[in-house]
């Protein structure tokens, strides 16, 4: 059996656990440079404001509702992500991370437990230890308990624990569920199976296993046969090293200038190059692109990228630096505002054990040891403290985040402090 | 215009030179072989703009001269089928309509002026002249290309050198893992000169130079160069900028010696390395007492391998890590029964040498460790 425990409305959840007077306003939180709606609370669902939906549009309906704007603050998130989860791992025997806000959890020897009873005292720690509140969907296979989660989250009769365990439970699930919202069928793959007339989950799981192999290749098939309680999405150990790396934003404002574009792609540049260092990896194929802003068409339009494959595979923020530098002003055209930019590393390798080299004229070692140094020190002293000079403080092209809340967990200052008058 | 010519002389000359011809080229006049006939002569060009191979050849007979480009996929194409057999082309002058008669039919298809066909650039006036048997120029090539880089940072690394010398001529290739460097010691220049010859004309004359038994004649300046065959011409253009220094990284004095049979350690090579990390293609070689002992292992997958093979080693206990790949490529280049690795230690470059060089010869092939952290 697994479980799927899923975050309720997670990012509006994480400002309402150290501001609970929000506990009944509706909560937006907006998208880098507070551009759309990425997360809302039930009551803003409620008002019938949409996902995705660009917040100049919902000015109005927010100031009459009162609606709470956030920036996101993905600092806050992760720390409170990495609670829950720290949470879950101590409850249950193995937890597969899914994403920021869900994880599957592989129950394999509770089976002979209550599980409903086990999955409500997993959502209820959750909530005490954390303040999130989390609902958790259990049943044979993974496609499954994302299913039953669904249910869980829509109907509070569950108290936050959907359980399928026998064929019943899960023919009624599939009967009541539209075919787009199964786990792995996208808009494309819906469009298809709406066209052949499959409308929900049910349909789609009568279909013969050849029909589904024939016009949904091994995927559809794998789907397929989670839908009728066959698992063969195996659980992922431990998160495999990323095998790309992308670094990109939307800048604060549009930009012109060649050296405030390269300002952000060093920083994108540098900020690839730690997070390689982190999994001991090295760059080996590099990609660095620019665009300008699609939704604004009386301006000129341009979209363009280069790729280059590095001599000798390295993690050395100068070096990427240097290189993105080069590529950028392969495609920097002046004339163009730049809405976008961003660094990819599109091939890694493994640190160690290392191919040298030999014509190389830089002495890794010592390189090495300067980046260890450079990465601790940013470690305690906060990222960025030392940088290369490039990467620049002007930040012209910063984030617009006007919105941001407190660093609640992370930020020494914004640790909420509590006046506890002595008793007398 | 009318000639006639030997189907299976015309069809292989035309392949050889068709070798040269992009699958995708952005003009389509370089898709054409260009033909000339002058009395008895035919001469046919194929290029990529950067390489330029010119066949000639004797044909039967001919009523007058022409200059014209025929599309070369559908000439050979129509060629490859037929037996031996003169072949009468036919070709119209005004419009280039060709017509070719075989025994029991005809092609009939359209060529062009050769008008269209690009210009070669001309050599300048001043060059250089070096003559070597083709059989050396074979056996440079063969040596060293598999070790010649695919490279967009260094160029350079990506054909063979020539390095000719007043005393020698030595052929070289690197990818900067690994380095072969083969010195004729019987033939030389008259003067230093160094060529870095590309990739794409050193596996073309790798093709037609076994056929070849007479001298060849490289013809140089500053930016092209000019490989005379009897009946072949192949200019190409030289790589621009600087070999690395090679002699500067070959070690000289690398104390520890192994003596390995060849092709027992290849294949051990091969049978471990099906289990190496597929990213690093990490092999460990343990060297201690006259036994080199293979490992391989890739933890994600828990499968590993290990092997024994019997070398003459006294020297110090040695663990040194390679890419698996570039051991083999350089072992199955060697061709003696018995080779030499000569080390130093782990994180420096190993040197492997045939036990005995052929005459006139001198080979030694290189490979940088692969560094292990622990």
């Amino acid at each position: 059996m697994y479980a799927l425990v899923d975050c309720n409305n997670f990012y509006a959840s994480c400002e309402r656990v150290f501001n609970p007077s929000l506990l009944h306003t509706p909560i937006v939180v907006l998208s880098n440079n507070d551009g759309c709606v990425v997360a809302r609370s039930q009551e803003a669902k409620d008002l019938g404001i949409p996902m995705g939906a660009p917040a100049f549009q919902l000015r109005e309906l927010i100031e009459k509702h009162k609606v709470a704007v956030f920036s996101s603050n993905y600092t806050l998130y992760g720390d409170m992500s990495h609670r829950v989860m720290n949470t879950l791992a101590s409850l249950t025997p193995h937890i597969e991370v899914y994403s920021i806000d869900e994880a599957f959890v592989d129950l394999q020897g509770l089976e002979h437990t209550d599980l409903t009873l086990y999955g409500q005292k997993v959502v209820q720690t959750v909530r005490r230890n954390t303040g999130i509140p989390v609902s958790m969907g259990i049943a044979p296979t993974k496609v499954l308990a994302k299913m039953a989660n669904r249910y869980a989250k829509k109907y509070p009769g569950y108290k936050g624990v959907c359980l399928i365990d026998t064929d019943e439970k899960r023919i009624k699930a599939l009967q009541q569920f539209p075919i787009e919202d199964v786990w792995g069928i996208g808009r494309q793959y819906s469009k298809k199976l709406r066209y052949h007339g499959i409308q929900t989950a049910y349909d789609f799981s009568q279909k013969s296993r050849s029909w589904v192999r024939r016009e949904l290749t091994v995927v559809g098939e794998r789907i397929w046969s989670e839908l009728n309680a066959q698992a063969c999405i195996a659980p992922e150990d431990s998160a495999a090293a990323k095998k790309q790396i992308c670094t990109s934003r939307s800048f604060g404002s549009l930009l012109t200038e060649f050296d405030e574009i390269y300002e952000a792609v060093a920083h994108y540049a540098a900020s690839c190059a730690v997070k390689l260092r982190k999994q001991k990896s090295l760059a080996v194929g590099m990609s660095v692109f620019v665009m300008t802003n699609p939704f604004r068409e009386q301006d000129p339009q341009y979209i363009n990228s280069r790729h280059i494959r590095l001599s000798i595979p390295s993690n050395d923020s100068s070096e990427l630096i240097a290189l993105a530098k080069q590529l950028l002003s392969l495609i920097y055209l002046s004339g163009y505002r730049y809405k976008k930019a961003g660094v990819v590393i599109t091939e890694i390798t493994p640190s160690t054990p290392t191919q040298s080299d030999l014509f190389d004229p830089i002495d890794r070692n010592k390189r090495k040891d300067l980046l260890q140094a450079v990465d601790r020190l940013n470690d305690r002293m906060g990222s960025y403290k030392i940088r290369i000079a490039s990467q620049g403080y002007g930040r012209k092209w910063k984030l617009k985040n006007e919105r941001l809340s407190p660093c609640y967990t992370t930020r020494l200052e914004d640790v909420i402090s509590i006046h506890c008058d002595a008793p007398v | 215009m009318k000639f006639v010519v030997s189907s299976s002389a015309l069809q292989s000359h035309l392949q050889v030179i068709s070798r040269v011809i992009n699958s995708k080229t952005t003009m389509p006049a370089l898709e054409c072989f260009l033909i000339n006939i002058q009395g008895k002569t035919l001469t046919a060009t194929a290029s990529d703009t950067e390489t330029t191979l010119v066949a000639s050849m004797e044909i039967i007979e001919s009523d007058g001269d022409g200059l014209f480009a025929i599309p070369a996929r559908t000439l050979l194409d129509s060629l490859r089928e037929l037996s031996e057999q003169p072949l009468t082309l036919d070709i119209n002058m005004d419009t280039f309509e060709v017509v070719v008669y075989y025994q029991n039919g005809k092609y009939k298809f359209v060529a062009q002026d050769g008008k269209i066909y690009p210009a070669m650039k001309q050599m300048s006036e001043q060059t250089t002249l070096v003559e070597l048997p083709a059989e050396t120029l074979l056996r440079g090539i063969n040596c060293t290309l598999f070790a010649s880089a695919d490279d967009d940072i260094r160029p350079v690394m990506n054909g063979f050198v020539m390095d000719i010398s007043t005393e020698n001529i030595t052929f070289v290739a690197s990818d900067a893992h690994k380095l072969v460097r083969m010195t004729c010691t019987q033939i030389h220049g008259n003067e230093a000169n160094t060529l870095i010859i590309p990739k794409k004309p050193a596996s073309v004359l790798r093709a037609i130079l076994p056929k070849e038994s007479a001298m060849v004649r490289v013809e140089f300046d500053e930016n092209n160069v000019l490989f005379g065959l009897s009946n072949y011409k192949m200019y190409c253009r030289l790589v621009e900028g600087r070999f690395p220094n090679y002699n500067a990284v070959i070690p000289k004095n690398n104390p520890f010696k192994v003596l390995v049979e060849r092709v027992s350690f290849l294949n051990a090579l091969k049978r471990v390395s099906a289990f190496a990390n597929q990213s690093t293609g990490l092999m460990r070689l343990s060297i201690s007492n006259n036994n080199i002992f293979l490992i391989s292992q890739d933890l994600d997958f828990s499968t590993s391998a290990e092997e024994n093979v019997a070398c003459q080693y006294d020297g110090n206990p040695l663990v040194i890590g390679f890419k698996g790949q570039f051991l083999m490529d350089i072992v199955s280049n060697l061709e003696t029964k018995d080779i030499i690795m000569e080390l130093a230690d782990p994180s420096r470059a190993t040197t492997l040498l045939p036990d005995e060089n052929a005459e006139g010869e001198d080979l030694l092939m290189l490979l940088m460790p692969m560094l292990l952290n622990d």
